[in-house]
C-alpha cells in the first residue's frame, strides 16, 4: 500500500495529484486484478467515467452521501478508483484503501467456502443442516404469537431445512434485529441472538445453536425471508473443516485471491483505516451512536463472532479480486478456488419463484440478473450479479461483458442516496469496446 | 560421559573394596535401609557430635562421615557476587549467573527453570567434588509469594500467583534434586516458610491470615515443592505467622512433617535463633527459646546456639531423644545426597572427579542456557501497533542513541554469584548491529546530552531501572522504590521517569527497556513510550539477550507475574495479609497498568477453540482442556496459554477468577497448534475449616482461556460432581 510505504496520507493524496494515469495501489505481481495501462485500451471511455466523478461530486455536495470509494474493473483490469469525501464527522479526507464495513457483502464470500467444501464432496445442497449440526432437527414454525409477552406456539414443521435453503434465505430462518417481521424480531431478540454485529464475546457455535432452537418464520423452502442462514453455514464451515471460520477464510480465500485487508476484526494498526458510519441529523453529518450495536465492533471488544452473513470489513480493492474471481471462473493469481462449472451453478437459480423479484434469479448468495432484468436496462447483461450491505455498499459483476462495480458508503437511516443505482447505470454506459 | 567414567573408576577402586571386606559400620552399608543407617548412626554418635549436627554440616569427623553444608543460588550457584559467597578466606570461584529469580518467574516455563536449576545443581556438586568449594544443600528457590509490589525481595520471587510459584518452585526443585531414583544432584532447600513478604519490621511482625489462606495460598508453593518436586528441605522464616514466630510455630510438624511428609532439614533463617529472643522477645531465655526451636522441628540453626543447646539439656527442657529426632531428617538429606554411600553407586559423584573435566561455567552449553534464559525472561508491555517500533530494523537505522543509568551495566543482586563475564546492554546492542550503525550514548541529561543525542539519532532508547542492592549498605536503599532484603519500597514511581520524558520530546521514536526486581507505576510511559519491555538484572548475557529482543531476532513471550498497579493507594496497607482484601489479581477490581499475565508479542495469536474432554468432573479425576491457538501473523512466536477457573457456585468466598493452568508454546507463522491443559479436581477444592480438609464442591465452574489474566478469549462451563 503506498500509505504504508510513505506512511503518511499526505503523500497519498499527492501521488494522487501528480499521477494522472489511475495507478492501483496493489502489488500487481501479487494480484492477476492489474491496473489498466489506459481507460480507453480497457474498452472505456474516459469522458464519460468523468461524469460519475459528478455524479459522487454532486451526491456529496447535495448531502446524499458524506463520501465515496468508487471502484470499476474491465477485462481484469482497474479503470477506475477514487474516493471522495470524508471518512469521518470530523471530516478525515476518505482515501481508496480505506476499509468498510461490507456487512451482507459477507454472505458471498460465506457461501464460496460453503461451495470449496461442496466440491470436495463434504455434502449434498440438499441435505439436511440437522445432519452436520443436529440442534436443527425437527424445526418447529411459528403458530400462534403473544404480542404482549412474546410468548408463541409451534408445529412441527415435518421437513428439514437444507444447506440450499440457508444459501437462498427461502430455510424460513428470519433475521432478528433487521427482520421485517415484529414477532421473529422479538422471538430472536428475547431469546438473546447475536444478529450482525457485537462487541460481546459470543462465539457463532454458541449462537447458531440457540438459533436452532427458535421456531421458524415459514416452513423451509415455502418462502424467500431474509435470514441468517449464511450465519448458520458461517458455523457449518467450522464444523466441516474443523478450522475457525475466520481461519478458513483467511487461509483459503483471502490470501490465495490476495485479499490482504478484508477480515472481520481489523487490527489496532489498521484502526485508523476504518471508515465512520455517519448518519444525517439536522442536516448535519454525524457519527452513528450505539445502538443494538457499537459501530467501532471492527476493532472493538471481543473479536470473536464471525458472522457469515455481515461480518467482514474490507476495501474496494480486495472485493473487487472476490468479485474477479467469479468472473474469471473460479481462478484468480493462478489460484483456482472454485470450479467453472462450480461458478456456472453458484449463478443459476436455486430459488425457484420465492424470491419474488420478476428482475433477478437467486443464485448461492447473490442475486442474478435474468432475461427481464437485462431487458429492464442499466442493471447490466443477463447473468449480471450483485449484493451489497447493510452501511449502504453495492456491487455488480457482468460477466458478459466482464464488468465489475463496487461503490462503498457507510451511512445509517434515510440519507435521499441514489448513487447506487446511478453508478452501475452510468458504469454500463462507460463501455465503450 | 558417565558411562565411561564408571567402568574407569569401578577398575580403580575395586582392590579397596575387596579389602574392606564389609563395613565398619552398619550405617555405612548402602543396602540397609535409611532408617536403620540412621538408628545405628545415632547410636554411635555422642551428645556432642549430636550437638554439632544442629548446623548446617552435619559432619563427623570422629566417624568419617563427611557432611555438606549450604550454598545460595536463587539464579545461579553463588560463589561469589556482592555479598561474597564464596565465603571466608575463600577465592572467588565465577559460576553461570541467569536472570533473577522474578526473571526466571517470567519466563513461564517450568522446563526452562528446571534445565536452569540443573545446570545450577550441576555447577553446585562440580565446585562441591573439584574445588572443595560452597556445599550440596542450595537455598533455593524462593517459595514466597509476592503478594504486594513493595516487598523487598520482590525480585527472588516467582510472582504472586500460588499456582504458578508452585508449579515453576516444582520445576525448580526437579532440576536442583535430578532425576535418579536414588541420590539427588543437590538438596533443594525452599525459603522461607511462610507468609515472609514484607522487610520491615520482619524480625518481629506477624503475618497474619485465616487458615483457607494458609491452606490455599501461602502454603501452596512449599506443599507443591515437597510432594511435587520431592524438596525435603526448607528454611523457617523469621515473621510470625499469626502470633507465633515461624521457627517455632506449630506448623512445621503438624503440616508439613505429618500431613505432607517433609522428612529432611527444616532449618532457622540467618540469626533467627538469637532473634526469636531479641526481637519477638518470645521466650524468656534462650535456654527455653533452644528447646522450644528443636521441639518444633527445626534441625539447623543458622547462628550460634550450642551453649543455648547444652542449657535446654541442662535446665531439663530438652532431652537427647528429642535431639535425635530432628538430627534424623539431616542425615535423610546427606543419605539421599549420597554423602555415607560409596562413591561408585551414585553418578553425581563422578561430576568434577574425572581427569580432563572441563569447569561447566566456561561452557557454551551453560552460556547457551543463560542466553535462553535472559530471552525467554524478557516482556514486551507494549507496542504500539500503530508505530510498530519494535523489533528495530538495523538496516534502516543509521543512529542509534542509548540512554541511561542501567545502558552499560550489567548489576547484581545479594544472592547472585560473580558471572564469568557480563554482556551489558551497550554490548549486546554493539554485538547485533556491528558497524553500520553509529551508537550515540548518554548516562543522563547532564549538559542537555541525553536529548541531544536523542534528537539526532533515528531511534532513542531509554534503559533504566533500579539497583537490586541499592547501591548502598545493609538495610539501606536512598532511594525510595527502590528495595532489597531488608527494605521494602517506600514508593512505586520511577524516578528515570523524566529522562524517558526529555528523550522522548527530543524524539518520538523511543523505546524503553525497564530492568527492574518489580513493578513499577509507570504510568506515562505507558501512555506515551511507542514500546516498552521489561527484565531483570544479573544475567551474564543480559545484553545478548535484550538485543535479540529489540532487533527481532527473538520474539518475545514473557509474561508479567504480578499486577502492576497505577498507584500505591490501589494497594492495601503492606501489613494486611488478608489478600481477599482487594490484592492480587484474584481479588483487585480496579483497573490495573499491566495485569497479571500480561506480555505482547511480535506476532498475533488467536484462540480458535477451547474442548474440555468432560463435561462434569470428578473428585480424583483430571480434565484435559484443549486450546487451539493459531498465529495469525507473518513471525514465528511464542504464547503463554492461560487457564484461569471462576467458581460459579461456591458457598465460600472466591477469588474472581485463578490461575490453574498454563504453558508455554511455540506456534510458527500462520499456524495452528493445539495445547493441551490438564485440569485436576484437586486444584478446584477448598480449605474446608469445619472438616479440616480440602474438599470439591458441586457446582458450575467457568473455565477461562487466553494469553493474560485481562485477556480471555474462550470460555467453558463445566460442572463439579462430589
Amino acid at each position: 500500500m503506498l500509505q504504508k510505504i510513505f506512511n503518511s496520507q499526505k503523500y497519498v493524496v499527492i501521488m494522487l495529484l501528480l499521477v494522472t494515469t489511475l495507478v492501483s495501489a496493489q502489488n500487481p505481481s501479487n494480484s492477476a486484478l492489474t491496473s489498466a495501462a489506459s481507460v480507453a485500451e480497457a474498452g472505456m471511455s474516459e469522458s464519460r467515467l468523468d461524469k460519475i466523478d459528478q455524479m459522487l461530486k454532486e451526491a456529496i455536495a447535495e448531502k446524499e452521501i458524506p463520501g465515496a470509494v468508487a471502484l470499476i474493473a474491465k477485462d481484469g483490469k482497474i479503470v477506475y478508483h477514487k474516493s471522495f469525501g470524508t471518512a469521518n464527522a470530523e471530516g478525515s479526507e476518505l482515501q481508496k484503501d480505506d476499509i468498510f464495513r461490507i456487512a451482507s457483502q459477507t454472505k458471498a464470500i460465506t457461501s464460496t467456502a460453503v461451495m470449496m467444501l461442496w466440491e470436495e464432496g463434504k455434502f449434498r445442497l440438499d441435505d439436511p443442516i440437522s445432519k452436520y449440526i443436529p440442534e436443527f432437527k425437527d424445526p418447529q414454525v411459528i403458530e400462534t404469537f403473544n404480542e404482549k409477552d412474546s410468548t408463541y406456539t409451534t408445529k412441527p414443521a415435518g421437513k428439514e431445512i437444507t444447506i440450499r435453503q440457508l444459501l437462498t434465505h427461502t430455510s424460513g430462518l428470519g433475521y432478528g434485529r433487521i427482520d421485517s417481521d415484529e414477532k421473529i424480531r422479538k422471538i430472536y431478540a428475547k431469546a438473546g441472538i447475536v444478529d450482525l454485529f457485537t462487541t460481546d464475546n459470543v462465539s457463532i457455535e454458541e449462537n447458531v445453536k440457540k438459533l436452532a432452537e427458535l421456531p421458524l418464520y415459514a416452513m423451509p423452502g415455502e418462502e424467500w425471508h431474509y435470514s441468517e442462514g449464511l450465519d448458520v453455514l458461517g458455523y457449518f464451515v467450522e464444523k466441516i473443516s474443523g478450522q475457525a471460520f475466520d481461519h478458513f477464510l483467511k487461509e483459503r480465500i483471502f490470501e490465495p485471491l490476495g485479499m490482504d485487508d478484508t477480515q472481520f476484526y481489523i487490527s489496532e494498526e489498521d484502526e485508523d483505516r476504518l471508515v465512520a458510519v455517519q448518519h444525517k441529523k439536522n442536516g448535519e453529518w454525524q457519527n452513528f451512536p450505539i445502538t443494538f450495536y457499537d459501530p467501532d465492533y471492527p476493532f472493538k471488544g471481543a473479536k470473536e463472532f464471525f458472522s457469515g452473513g455481515a461480518g467482514l470489513t474490507s476495501t474496494a480493492e480486495d472485493y473487487a479480486r472476490f468479485l474477479q474471481l467469479y468472473l474469471n471462473g473460479g481462478e484468480l493469481n493462478g489460484n483456482r478456488i472454485l470450479s467453472r462449472t462450480t461458478v456456472d451453478l453458484i449463478l443459476k437459480n436455486h430459488a425457484k419463484e420465492l424470491f419474488g423479484d420478476p428482475n433477478k434469479d437467486h443464485g448461492l448468495a447473490f442475486s442474478v440478473l435474468n432475461e427481464e432484468g437485462a431487458r429492464t436496462g442499466g442493471l447490466g447483461s443477463e447473468g449480471t450479479f450483485d449484493w451489497g450491505g447493510y452501511f449502504n455498499t453495492q456491487y455488480f459483476a457482468d460477466p458478459e461483458e466482464d464488468v465489475i462495480g463496487i461503490i462503498l458508503k457507510q451511512t445509517q437511516g434515510d440519507t435521499g442516496d441514489e448513487t447506487g443505482w446511478k453508478f452501475r447505470q452510468m458504469v454500463m454506459a462507460s463501455i465503450s469496446d | 560421559m558417565f558411562k565411561t567414567f564408571k567402568y574407569i573408576l569401578l577398575f580403580v577402586f575395586a582392590p579397596t573394596l575387596w579389602a574392606q571386606q564389609g563395613y565398619e559400620y552398619p550405617f555405612q552399608d548402602p543396602s540397609l535401609d535409611t532408617e536403620e543407617r540412621i538408628d545405628n548412626l545415632l547410636s554411635v554418635m555422642t551428645l556432642d557430635e549430636k550437638i554439632k549436627a544442629l548446623s548446617t554440616n552435619p559432619s563427623i569427623p570422629r566417624l568419617g562421615v563427611k557432611g555438606t553444608g549450604h550454598v545460595e543460588g536463587l539464579h545461579g550457584l553463588a560463589l561469589g557476587g556482592p555479598a561474597g559467597w564464596e565465603g571466608r578466606n575463600r577465592e572467588v570461584q565465577v559460576t553461570t549467573t541467569f536472570p533473577q529469580a522474578y526473571g526466571l518467574g517470567e519466563t513461564w516455563d517450568r522446563e526452562l527453570i528446571q534445565k536452569v536449576a540443573a545446570a545450577e545443581g550441576l555447577e553446585a556438586r562440580y565446585a562441591f567434588q573439584k574445588y572443595n568449594h560452597g556445599g550440596l544443600v542450595v537455598r533455593a528457590p524462593n517459595a514466597d509469594l509476592a503478594r504486594d509490589p513493595r516487598w523487598g525481595r520482590t525480585e527472588e520471587s516467582y510472582g504472586e500467583d500460588a499456582f504458578l510459584a508452585g508449579e515453576l518452585t516444582v520445576a525448580f526443585v526437579k532440576g536442583l534434586q535430578g532425576n535418579d531414583s536414588n541420590y539427588w544432584q543437590t538438596a533443594s532447600l525452599m525459603k522461607h516458610f511462610l507468609a515472609n513478604s514484607n522487610e520491615d519490621g520482619r524480625t518481629y511482625t506477624s503475618s497474619d491470615f485465616d487458615e483457607r489462606l494458609w491452606r490455599e495460598y501461602y502454603a501452596l508453593p512449599f506443599k507443591k515443592g515437597i510432594l511435587e518436586g520431592g524438596s525435603r528441605a526448607y528454611m523457617a522464616a523469621y515473621n510470625k505467622v499469626n502470633g507465633i514466630p515461624a521457627t517455632v510455630h506449630p506448623m512445621l510438624k503438624k503440616i508439613t512433617v505429618n500431613e505432607w511428609g517433609q522428612n529432611g532439614i527444616i532449618c532457622t533463617d540467618g540469626g533467627a535463633f538469637k532473634l526469636l529472643l531479641s526481637d519477638h522477645k518470645y521466650y524468656e531465655d534462650k535456654y527455653l527459646g533452644a528447646a522450644a526451636v528443636i521441639k518444633a522441628g527445626i534441625n539447623q540453626f543458622l547462628d550460634e546456639y550450642t551453649e543455648a543447646v547444652y542449657g535446654a539439656i541442662a535446665n531439663g527442657y530438652l532431652s537427647e531423644a528429642d535431639i535425635d529426632e530432628v538430627i534424623r531428617g539431616n542425615y535423610r538429606v546427606m543419605l539421599k545426597l549420597g554423602m555415607l554411600d560409596p562413591a561408585e553407586n551414585n553418578l553425581f559423584t563422578k561430576i568434577g572427579t574425572g581427569k580432563d573435566t572441563i569447569d561447566p561455567w566456561t561452557t557454551e552449553q551453560h552460556k547457551q542456557l543463560s542466553l535462553e534464559a535472559t530471552r525467554k525472561s524478557i516482556v514486551l508491555l507494549k507496542n504500539d501497533p500503530k508505530q510498530n517500533l519494535l523489533p528495530l530494523n538495523k538496516n534502516r537505522i543509521k543512529t542509534l542513541a542509548v540512554i541511561g543509568s542501567r545502558a552499560d551495566e550489567v548489576l547484581l543482586d545479594w544472592y547472585s554469584g560473580t558471572p564469568p563475564y557480563r554482556v551489558t546492554p551497550l554490548e549486546g546492542i554493539k554485538n547485533k548491529i556491528g558497524e553500520d550503525v553509529e551508537i550515540l550514548t548518554a548516562e543522563n541529561n547532564a549538559d542537555g546530552k541525553a536529548a541531544e543525542i536523542a534528537a539526532k539519532a533515528d531511534v532513542a532508547i531509554v534503559l533504566v531501572g533500579n539497583h537490586p542492592t541499592c547501591n548502598a549498605g545493609w538495610a539501606d536503599c536512598p532511594v525510595p522504590s527502590e528495595g532489597k532484603e531488608s527494605v521494602d519500597r517506600q514508593s512505586l514511581i520511577l524516578e528515570y521517569e523524566d529522562l524517558i520524558k526529555i528523550v522522548h520530546q527530543a524524539n518520538p521514536n523511543t523505546a524503553v527497556v525497564l530492568i527492574s526486581s518489580f513493578p513499577y507505576a509507570i504510568n506515562w510511559t505507558e501512555e506515551n513510550i511507542p514500546a516498552i519491555v521489561h527484565m531483570t538484572q544479573n544475567s551474564q548475557e543480559l545484553g545478548n539477550g535484550l538485543a535479540d529482543v529489540l532487533f527481532g531476532d527473538y520474539n518475545p513471550a514473557g509474561r508479567l507475574t504480578q499486577t502492576w498497579v497505577k498507584s500505591i493507594t490501589d494497594l492495601p496497607p503492606l501489613m494486611d495479609y488478608n489478600i481477599r482484601n482487594g490484592r492480587t489479581y484474584m481479588y483487585f477490581e480496579g483497573e490495573p497498568l499491566y495485569a497479571f499475565g500480561h506480555g505482547l508479542s511480535y506476532t498475533d495469536f488467536r484462540y480458535e477453540g477451547v474442548e474440555v474432554d468432560k463435561n462434569t468432573l470428578q473428585e480424583g479425576e483430571t480434565a484435559t482442556v484443549k486450546v487451539k491457538i493459531w498465529n495469525t501473523g507473518k513471525m514465528d512466536g511464542e504464547e503463554v496459554v492461560q487457564l484461569y477457573v471462576k467458581h460459579l457456585d461456591s458457598s465460600v468466598e472466591r477469588p474472581i477468577k485463578e490461575l490453574k493452568g498454563f504453558r508455554r508454546v511455540p506456534v510458527p507463522a500462520g499456524k495452528t497448534v493445539t495445547v493441551d491443559l490438564p485440569l485436576k479436581a484437586e486444584d478446584l477444592t477448598y480449605w474446608n475449616v469445619h472438616t479440616q480438609q480440602f474438599e470439591l464442591e458441586e457446582g458450575k465452574i467457568e473455565i477461562q482461556v487466553g494469553g493474560a489474566s485481562d485477556m480471555v478469549s474462550k470460555t467453558k462451563i463445566i460442572s463439579i460432581q462430589k
